[in-house]
């Protein structure tokens, strides 16, 4: 097969390109996961001066294709930050908007698990004299994060496969990795199905461990 | 930060910019609409009696929902011509969103079918109702009004998909930012004007759908 010799041959290129895919894609996953759940937990539970500027930025970010949240990361802040003297680089860019789509995903997916606890479980804290920062940390937030196990894979997904979206402001992630050595002569049937599967291994890597944590980690809510 | 905002440049292509809206709404029609066809049979075969039709729609779902539609979208414009397919970059990027919009629409479906209550076919059977009757006038009319949210909630998210289309060239909205972009490097004025229009249909969408599905509900 012409397309596994040919990848070989080409592994440093490969190698870069994967360790750009996963990098931008693991990081905008953590970054998502993390600022995404406390955005969501003040959406459910913050005063409404705080919870309103997450709501708007939500629902302006769900409402915009992410690949021209890419185009605007790339170009607007690559704009603006060059005007205080600060080069941002295509990777970086593509990490900041893949974040900014994946925060807003996080928070609605958290302010709809907590949204679905029952009432009882914190009359329950309460009566056990719990203050609500405990209740939110120790009763609600474990249900919480159990019941998002399973929207939360298709945002994590949803991220990686945008990374190949990246190729478009000339990141050299896999698919343009992909995209210089068909130039280079490669036929790009072979050459797109072996990347693809390369993302299909990826994804479901993923969905198989979050299977795993849904198992060990799941109770029945009485 | 200097940079004088000079809108006029929009007014200039505002012709490119309105006619790349109107084909993005056209692609993802058309591609909501096959998906919708695909999505109907696949979603009876995956809930056939024949294990094997059952696993190779597991299948077409597996691998769609896990693979970038970007590189589907090269494989069948880039990729299929090498083995003699040739299609229009139009087609291959309506026929491969339609194929992901099936998938989806095979486990929307799948859902809205399962939602019905078993009790509703068994008295179809009762009637002595043929397993053709019992799909077209107990199941399907049902599991419609089951799944219209889902279905409405997916066009929208298929307009914001065809953004993808600029990246084989057809000239929709993404790419009229692009082209104003590389003209004029009039970056602000066309990202943050298609950005806004991308949000204003998203919204109006939403509207549009959200009376039609009060309009079919069932009256209960």
């Amino acid at each position: 097969m012409n397309v596994i010799e040919s990848l070989i041959n080409s592994r440093d290129d490969v190698f870069s390109g994967i360790v750009s895919t996963v990098s931008a894609g693991f990081g905008a996953i953590f970054i998502a996961t993390i600022v995404g759940i406390v955005a969501g937990m003040v959406l459910t539970y913050g005063n409404a001066l705080v919870a309103w500027p997450i709501r708007a930025y939500v629902d302006i970010v769900r409402g915009i294709p992410g690949l021209v949240v890419i185009f605007i990361s790339y170009y607007l802040l690559g704009f603006a930050l060059q005007s205080l003297g600060i080069t941002l680089d295509a990777w970086a860019a593509g990490l900041i908007a893949l974040s900014i789509v994946g925060i807003a995903d996080v928070a609605e997916i958290t302010r709809g698990a907590f949204q679905a606890l029952p009432r009882g479980q914190t009359d329950a804290g309460k009566a056990a004299g719990m203050k609500f920062p405990t209740i939110l940390s120790s009763v609600l937030l474990p249900q919480a994060l159990v019941q998002m196990i399973p929207p939360w894979t298709n945002t994590a997904t949803e991220l990686i496969k945008g990374t190949t979206l990246l190729s478009l402001i000339g990141v050299t992630e896999l698919l343009l990795t992909a995209n210089q050595l068909i130039a280079r002569g490669g036929n790009a049937l072979y050459f797109f199905i072996a990347i693809g599967l390369m993302f299909f291994t990826i994804n479901t890597l993923i969905q198989l461990a979050a299977r795993a944590a849904e198992r060990k980690f799941h109770y029945q809510i009485a | 930060m200097n940079y004088n905002f000079d809108f006029n440049v929009i007014l200039r292509n505002i012709d490119g910019l309105l006619g790349g809206l109107g084909l993005a709404l056209l692609l993802a029609v058309f591609s909501l609409s096959i998906g919708v066809i695909i999505g109907l049979f696949a979603a009876f075969a995956a809930i056939s009696r024949k294990p094997q039709l059952r696993a190779l729609m597991i299948a077409y779902t597996t691998v769609v929902r896990n693979t970038p539609l970007l590189i589907l979208i090269y494989i069948s414009y880039f990729g299929l011509p090498l083995i003699g397919i040739t299609f229009d970059r139009e087609v291959a990027f309506v026929i491969t969103l339609s194929l992901c919009a099936g998938a989806y629409m095979l486990d929307v479906f799948r859902a809205g079918l399962q939602a019905i209550p078993p009790g509703l076919i068994e008295a179809g059977q009762a009637l002595g109702l043929r397993r053709s009757q019992i799909r077209m006038t107990i199941q399907l009319p049902m599991m419609i009004r089951n799944v219209l949210p889902s279905v409405s909630n997916y066009l929208i998210s298929l307009f914001k998909d065809t953004s993808l289309a600029s990246a084989i060239a057809i000239p929709e909205l993404t790419y009229q930012a692009n082209k104003i972009t590389t003209e004029t490097f009039r970056v602000f004025e066309a990202w943050i004007t298609v950005g806004l229009i991308y949000l204003g249909t998203c919204y109006l969408l939403a509207f549009v759908l959200r009376r039609i599905e009060r309009k079919l509900a069932i009256a209960r």
